[in-house]
């Protein structure tokens, strides 16, 4: 079963990865997080059954994971939200490639795992099935998660 | 409108894909069984952890109680302690065998985010004052079992403390122990709590503007109220006093 398992990681650990990147910025951070998501997988493995598609199942289990994971006392959030005040008051202040893992960088946890999966082009009703939330609160979500990171990439062009 | 939202989409689709193949890195299958074996480094992998080091350690404790009551039946101060103390060790270990029981339930990662959320509040919530009690009593056992057998293999025998100021500063004692280690103990689960809370913020994020709403429309209503009636109180008080007067 480990054997099966295993297989099945590798053959999606993309999603893990991108997962891990949008929730910590620190390699031994991000390195600790993967562990204990490829944990949390391996403990829930006997209870799949195949009920759910397996990337389904990986999804739920990989972002409640990193939600409900103890937050470090100065996150990547306040700094970067430090670094775009000081953009905004001083545009003098060093250059840095606003990537749109930064703009997420800006959302709240639970937003952030709605971007994520909103950006993998899953639909409204998977995503309500994976965060096991209502299907218009996703709608609503989402259309302010759009305009957030479209006032960061507009930001970004008119430089 | 629409146009714009695909074009948008597309835009954030393109920028997200090329930013993650920059950022893709691949784990073998050997590197992921290395990680897989690790253990959970997580809150509840930290507290499973520590309650079963301290029920180790209170099994020991109790052993040495055992032992010293078997060794001193006769004295009236080993007899008490030693069996106030492996009772409560009884208690104790039961208490965190229900606990440990307890982290395993909530901890089932394939609900949706806001049962997993409420469930882990309900328990951390019920668990925040009799978690640090469970562990500080360790310490009371200890110092209780360390002086016990200081003192009879220092003299031969234990003092049987039968002045009321020994029983008083030795339970003071015992107490400031207990306090000391839960005052280190408690914060550990309140911060797990406080995470907990600020998650179920993110997650009400939505709600938030109208719950805000009602909030202000409830003070407003009750400052309006309480306007109303001191100011209806002051009247009658100055109708009272000009009465009065007259």
């Amino acid at each position: 079963m480990k054997k099966r398992f295993l297989e099945d990681i590798e053959l999606n650990q993309g999603i893990l990865h991108k997962i891990v990147s949008i929730y910590e910025n620190n390699p031994e951070d991000k390195k600790d997080l993967f562990q204990e998501i490829l944990y949390q997988l391996w403990k829930s493995y006997p209870g799949f059954e195949n009920r759910a598609a397996f990337s389904t199942w990986m999804y739920r289990i990989a972002l409640n994971t990193a939600l409900l994971r103890q937050r470090k006392k100065y996150t990547s959030r306040e700094i970067n939200r430090t670094y775009f005040q000081e953009k905004i008051q001083n545009p003098g202040v060093e250059d840095k490639k606003i990537s749109l893992h930064m703009a997420i960088d800006q959302l709240n946890r639970i937003d952030k795992a709605i971007s994520l999966l909103y950006l993998e082009q899953k639909s409204y009703q998977e995503i309500a099935e994976i965060m096991g939330m209502n299907k218009n609160n996703i709608g609503v979500r989402i259309n302010r998660i759009k305009k957030q990171l479209k006032k960061v990439l507009e930001y970004e062009r008119r430089k | 409108m629409n146009e714009e939202n695909n074009h948008i989409d597309e835009n954030l689709f393109h920028q997200w894909q090329q930013e993650s193949e920059n950022n893709s890195q691949q784990l073998n299958l050997t590197e992921m069984e290395k990680l897989l074996k690790k253990a959970s480094s997580d809150f509840s992998g930290s507290i499973k952890k520590t309650l079963k080091l301290d029920m180790i350690f209170k099994l020991c404790l109790m052993a040495g109680f055992l032992f010293i009551l078997f060794l001193y039946m006769d004295n009236s101060f080993v007899l008490f302690t030693s069996t106030l103390f492996i009772l409560t060790g009884l208690i104790c270990l039961a208490a965190e065998n229900l606990f440990l029981k307890g982290i395993g339930q909530v901890q089932s990662m394939e609900r949706g985010i806001e049962d997993l959320i409420r469930d882990e509040l309900k328990f951390y919530r019920s668990n925040l004052i009799r978690y640090p009690v469970v562990l500080s009593v360790s310490i009371a056992m200890f110092y209780a079992l360390g002086s016990m057998i200081y003192h009879a293999v220092k003299y031969g025998y234990v003092n049987p403390f039968r002045d009321v100021t020994d029983v008083i500063v030795l339970t003071s004692l015992m107490l400031l122990g207990i306090i000391i280690s839960m005052a280190a103990n408690f914060p550990f689960f309140r911060s797990k709590i406080n995470n907990l809370e600020s998650l179920l913020k993110d997650l009400r994020n939505e709600d938030d503007f109208r719950i805000r709403e009602r909030e202000i429309k409830l003070k407003k209503q009750i400052t309006l109220a309480l306007f109303i009636l001191i100011g209806a109180a002051g009247l009658i008080a100055l109708i009272y006093i000009i009465l009065q007067l007259l």
